[in-house]
């Protein structure tokens, strides 16, 4: 799929709300891409358009060379594929059934299953690791299991492009990182082209062969996972000040306005991020030795059960990073 | 096991049908019956008569109006994604009384003898008008579905509509005479007797169309169990989808409430009856066996009404809310058990 | 002069001798020596004790035989209220300004003479009654509305000393009940026998001091009515009849023991339901009348429409009512209420629609009359 200049948003009678303007990406099979942006961005909104739920207000957007509007739904439906988190009424379906929906775009009147989808189906259940329960119904399923369902009925549809909103949303870690996981095997695998959005940023960047950042001020930057992070668009996607992004861990972490200073010193890089971070949640700055600077405390971590302290010309030595803390004054 | 089900269905809607056949207000002897329905002369002429003209069409009349009624019940709680949802609750059929009444206001008579005076466009006429009502009011709550998300709200907005036509239909009685009151009063207690042999062919046409079309909608309301963003990716066109089943539905209702009255419950009740026993959504079982369990409980129906034989006749709309109410809260109160309501 | 007080007389007579036969006498004798007894010979509805100085007339509850429903104490205007009264309702007669609920009030008030006190009507657009008519026209009478709901205000304006009711069992005039006007209770549709209902405006007229002239009006009627019911004593053959139509689901057939069986029986027809026990009218099924009915001789059917019904009609409304032998061999007759003044006069005269009746059913007794409500039914 490809875009050249877009405009999407949306229509309510006479008003018309551009969400954003001017976009153009690619997205090409074979590729997992992760949308990334804060709430209320668009995600959902561009998710929509490229699913043909919404038109588009202006500009080109072109599925394997033709413009998505000369699709019939028919041709959509076997081309594009979706897994969102909209509430069903298909409790009272066993999961066998509700993948088996997926079959639609590909049975005839009836939809009457042929032996040609059930391969299908079970293969599905194979590759999402839902066929234990496929005679369940899906109202007795976790979340997770649901959403695994949901994705075997994208996959059932044979689309070359599955779109996603937010799939982790709800899921615990273990979950999120299931399907994650099951979504780029899926991408590779089966050749497909696979755009989710999420907030699940940690996942995103070890997973996402591609990224589109979706922010207010620079509007939508795509490209290779890596390339953006060192490129430190990163810093720029929430657009708050208070915000900074990791790049030696890769996260999001709030900025700490530390009324105090104290300068730490370490070899052992792991345990320096930790005693940072311990010292960073009680607002301390902190700072690399500095000779003259001698009235601030100083704390020198060999290991994490030696913790030397130096405060107020007391010099203490800690064996736990309870004990640090308890001594550190507030 | 599905077929076990099916199986027993059927046989319990043979047996009712055979039952309303042998069974009512006037006692005739099994033999003679059996041998008026072979063809043999009754031992009283008036016997044959009640037999072919009375009994027999009243069974066909309950046989496609409860069948009928529970799918066109099906179909709305599929389309508003609301297990509360019915012909009659959503005001629909308050709809076709409605437009009964000016149908028969406009061409004289009283409301509720459907056929004073009226030739076979007659009939047409009041069928017409009963849909352009149901259509009217069905089409209104459509509209406001897109702009109200809550399931309860929606059914509200049905009741509230569903008066209004009430009251539209109370003031066209203030013009009429005290008969035409009590005409009307008595049509509101639903019967199914209003079907004669020669009217037969035509009621059971028109709601054979409208079955029909439902059975061709079963794939569309299996994709739209999912929603109807889902049901588009899956290549449903949606809207196509709502026409076809406001057409299906209106039909059903419409000459259903035209011919036998108002008639409460039934397309409330039996769909979940019906996903009860099956125990699935999937539309591909449930609504041909939504169908029989309707025929099977408005067949009961009519027999429960002529069980006090010389001493009386009980109303239907007496009669089917306490079939259907039941049902209807136990599925509310056995709600976190159930799965289809999730 | 004097032979009609002796056929007056001799009439009485009759109607005591009769009711020995028939029906429970309902005249209370208190035990007072100077009171007069009253004699109500046919209406179980209502009793009358004569008292020094007052009148107590005492209405039975119809749904609940045991009950009263209420009791009057009637006192002349003019004497002086006596010391010690029964309880009850405390009506000073006659009545000088009164509101009737139902045109049959208005029919009997007009044959009592009772009209320049009439000064309000419920439901004016069903009263075809002349005086009633003028009297609204002019303004001497007013509607104040349905006589299930009248409007309470026009009514207390109308300050009428008395209101002529028809109340229904679970429909109490309340509102009407707590303005204080006195309700003269006419429960007189409940009567199971033609000539009980008749006797009524006996009872009406003891609120108007016309009991001498409701008294002979009765008396005509019973005589009227024995007269024709005499005629058919000797008949051998009493033809089969049934009578109405379905509504819906449900026909609507009267008892054995109602008043409409009664007058069949007197006008000498074998009802079908002749040996039904109810006093009422109670529902059947199509099925359930056509297997009783169907080869009746007679079909009566009364109805209220803008156009006449005729027996294309009735078939194009059911087909199966073609089955029946009356409407085989076109003896149909049929009653439209709209057009006729039927509720207005049966209930005072029930000797005119017997001599409908016996016309219809028997006509070689009645060779010079023409039938007033009913006439045979017409093609289509």
């Amino acid at each position: 799929m490809s875009a050249a200049d877009l405009t999407i948003g949306y229509r309510t009678g006479r008003r018309v709300t551009r969400v954003h303007e001017h976009l153009s990406f690619r997205l090409y099979p074979g590729e997992l891409t992760c949308l990334l942006g804060a709430n209320g961005m668009g995600k959902s909104t561009l998710l929509r358009t490229l699913a043909a739920s919404q038109p588009a207000l202006s500009g080109e957007l072109l599925l394997e060379g033709r413009p998505l509007s000369h699709y019939s739904e028919k041709e959509r439906s076997r081309r594009i594929g979706m897994v969102l988190t909209d509430k069903t009424q298909a409790g009272g379906l066993t999961v066998y059934e509700l993948v088996a929906l997926g079959r639609q775009p590909h049975t005839g009147f009836f939809g009457r299953l042929h032996r040609q989808d059930h391969v299908r189906i079970a293969e599905a259940l194979e590759a999402v690791g839902i066929a234990h329960k496929a005679q369940s119904y899906t109202a007795e399923l976790s979340d997770g299991e649901r959403q695994k369902v949901m994705i075997a009925k994208a996959v059932v549809q044979e689309c070359p492009l599955i779109l996603l909103d937010e799939p982790t949303a709800f899921l615990d870690v273990v979950s999120r990182i299931e399907i994650m996981d099951l979504l780029h095997k899926l991408a590779v695998e089966q050749n497909k082209a696979i755009l989710l959005s999420t907030h699940n940023v940690e996942q995103a960047l070890v997973l996402a062969d591609k990224l589109w950042l979706l922010s207010q001020e620079r509007g939508l930057q795509c490209g290779v996972t890596e390339d953006l992070i060192l490129n430190h668009r990163m810093d720029s996607l929430f657009g708050r000040p208070d915000i900074q992004f990791d790049y030696a861990h890769g996260v999001y972490y709030p900025i700490v306005h530390g009324c105090r200073q104290i300068v730490v010193e370490s070899e052992d890089d792991t345990l320096l991020h930790w005693t940072v971070n311990a010292l960073n949640r009680r607002h301390y700055a902190c700072v690399q030795s500095i000779p003259d600077n001698t009235s601030l405390p100083s704390l020198r971590a060999s290991a994490p059960d030696r913790l030397l302290l130096n405060q107020s010309g007391k010099t203490t030595l800690c064996s736990s990073f309870e004990e640090l803390l308890s001594l550190l004054v507030n | 096991m599905k077929y076990r089900i099916w199986g027993g269905i059927v046989l319990l809607l043979v047996l009712l049908f055979a039952a309303n056949l042998f069974l009512g207000s006037a006692r005739i002897p099994f033999r003679a019956v059996l041998g008026i329905l072979v063809g043999e002369e009754g031992e009283k002429t008036a016997w044959t008569y009640i037999v072919w003209q009375t009994r027999f069409p009243q069974a066909v009349t309950a046989l496609f109006s409860g069948a009928s009624l529970a799918v066109a019940g099906l179909m709305l709680q599929t389309v508003f994604a609301n297990p509360l949802a019915g012909p009659s609750i959503l005001g629909i059929d308050s709809g076709a009384s409605l437009g009964v009444a000016l149908v028969m206001l406009l061409c004289g008579g009283t409301v509720g003898a459907v056929t004073v005076g009226l030739t076979f466009s007659g009939y047409v006429a009041v069928v017409v008008g009963a849909f352009a009502g149901a259509a009217l009011i069905l089409g209104l709550i459509i509209f406001f579905s897109t702009l109200i998300r809550s399931n309860v709200m929606l059914l509200i907005i049905g009741m509230m509509m569903g008066y209004i036509a009430s009251s539209a239909i109370s003031l066209l009685n203030f013009f009429a005479t005290a008969e035409g009151v009590f005409s009307y009063t008595m049509w509101g207690m639903g019967d199914f007797s209003g079907v004669s042999a020669g009217q037969l062919p035509f009621f059971c046409g028109i709601l054979s169309v409208g079955l029909l079309l439902a059975l061709l909608l079963m794939k569309p309301l299996n994709a739209l169990l999912l929603g109807e963003r889902y049901a588009g990716n899956l290549g449903i066109n949606v809207r196509r989808v709502r026409v076809v089943l406001l057409i299906s539905t209106g039909l059903l209702t419409a000459v259903t409430t035209a011919f036998c009255g108002p008639i409460a419950f039934i397309g409330l009740a039996v769909p979940h009856i019906a996903r009860l026993l099956l125990g699935t959504s999937n539309h591909n079982f449930l609504l041909p066996v939504t169908m029989l369990c309707g025929a099977v409980i408005a067949l009961l129906c009519n027999l429960i009404s002529v069980l006090p034989g010389s001493a009386g006749v009980i109303p239907l709309n007496a009669i089917t809310p306490v079939l259907g109410a039941p049902v209807i809260i136990y599925v509310i109160v056995n709600q976190r058990k159930i799965q289809y309501f999730h | 002069m004097i032979k009609l007080h002796i056929r007056f007389i001799l009439n009485l007579f009759i109607c005591v001798l009769l009711l020995a036969s028939c029906r429970q006498k309902e005249s209370a004798v208190s035990s007072k020596p100077e009171e007069k007894s009253f004699p109500v010979g046919y209406a179980t509805g209502f009793s009358v004790h004569r008292a020094a100085g007052y009148m107590v007339v005492e209405v039975r509850d119809p749904w609940d035989t045991t009950k009263m429903l209420q009791r009057y104490v009637l006192v002349p205007a003019e004497k002086e209220l006596p010391s010690e009264l029964p309880q009850g309702v405390l009506v000073r007669t006659p009545l000088k300004r009164v509101v009737a609920a139902t045109s049959v009030h208005c029919g009997w008030l007009d044959m009592l003479g009772v009209r320049e006190e009439l000064v309000g009507v419920c439901e004016s657009r069903y009263i075809d009654v002349p005086f009633v008519k003028q009297g609204l026209e002019v303004g001497q009478m007013i509607d104040i509305g349905e006589a299930a709901a009248p409007d309470v205000e026009r009514l207390i304006e109308l300050a009428p000393d008395g209101m002529i009711t028809s109340p229904l069992s679970n429909a109490p005039y309340g509102r009407v009940e707590k303005t204080g006007i006195p309700q003269v209770k006419c429960v007189d549709y409940m009567e199971p026998t033609p000539l009980g209902r008749a006797e009524w405006i006996r009872f009406l007229a003891l609120f108007f001091d016309r009991e001498a002239l409701a008294d002979s009006l009765f008396a005509e009627t019973v005589k009227a009515y024995e007269e024709v019911k005499a005629l058919v004593r000797e008949v051998k053959e009493c033809p089969t009849v049934v009578m109405e139509m379905k509504y819906g689901g449900m026909w609507y057939v009267s008892g054995g023991q109602s008043y409409m069986g009664c007058l069949l029986r007197d006008a000498g027809a074998a009802y079908c339901w002749a040996d039904d026990a109810h006093a009422g009218s109670f529902p059947l099924s199509f099925e359930a009348v056509f297997e009783k009915g169907g080869e009746a001789d007679f079909w009566l059917i009364k109805y209220n429409r803008a156009e006449e019904l005729g027996y294309d009609g009735l078939r194009k409304e059911y087909a199966p009512y073609a089955n029946f032998e009356a409407w085989k061999k076109r003896h149909i007759f049929t009653c439209n209420t709209g057009v006729v003044s039927y509720y207005e006069e049966v209930p005072i005269r029930p000797d005119y629609l017997l001599k409908d009746f016996v016309k219809i059913f028997h006509p070689h007794l009645l060779p010079d009359y023409r039938l007033r409500y009913y006439r045979k039914m017409k093609e289509e």
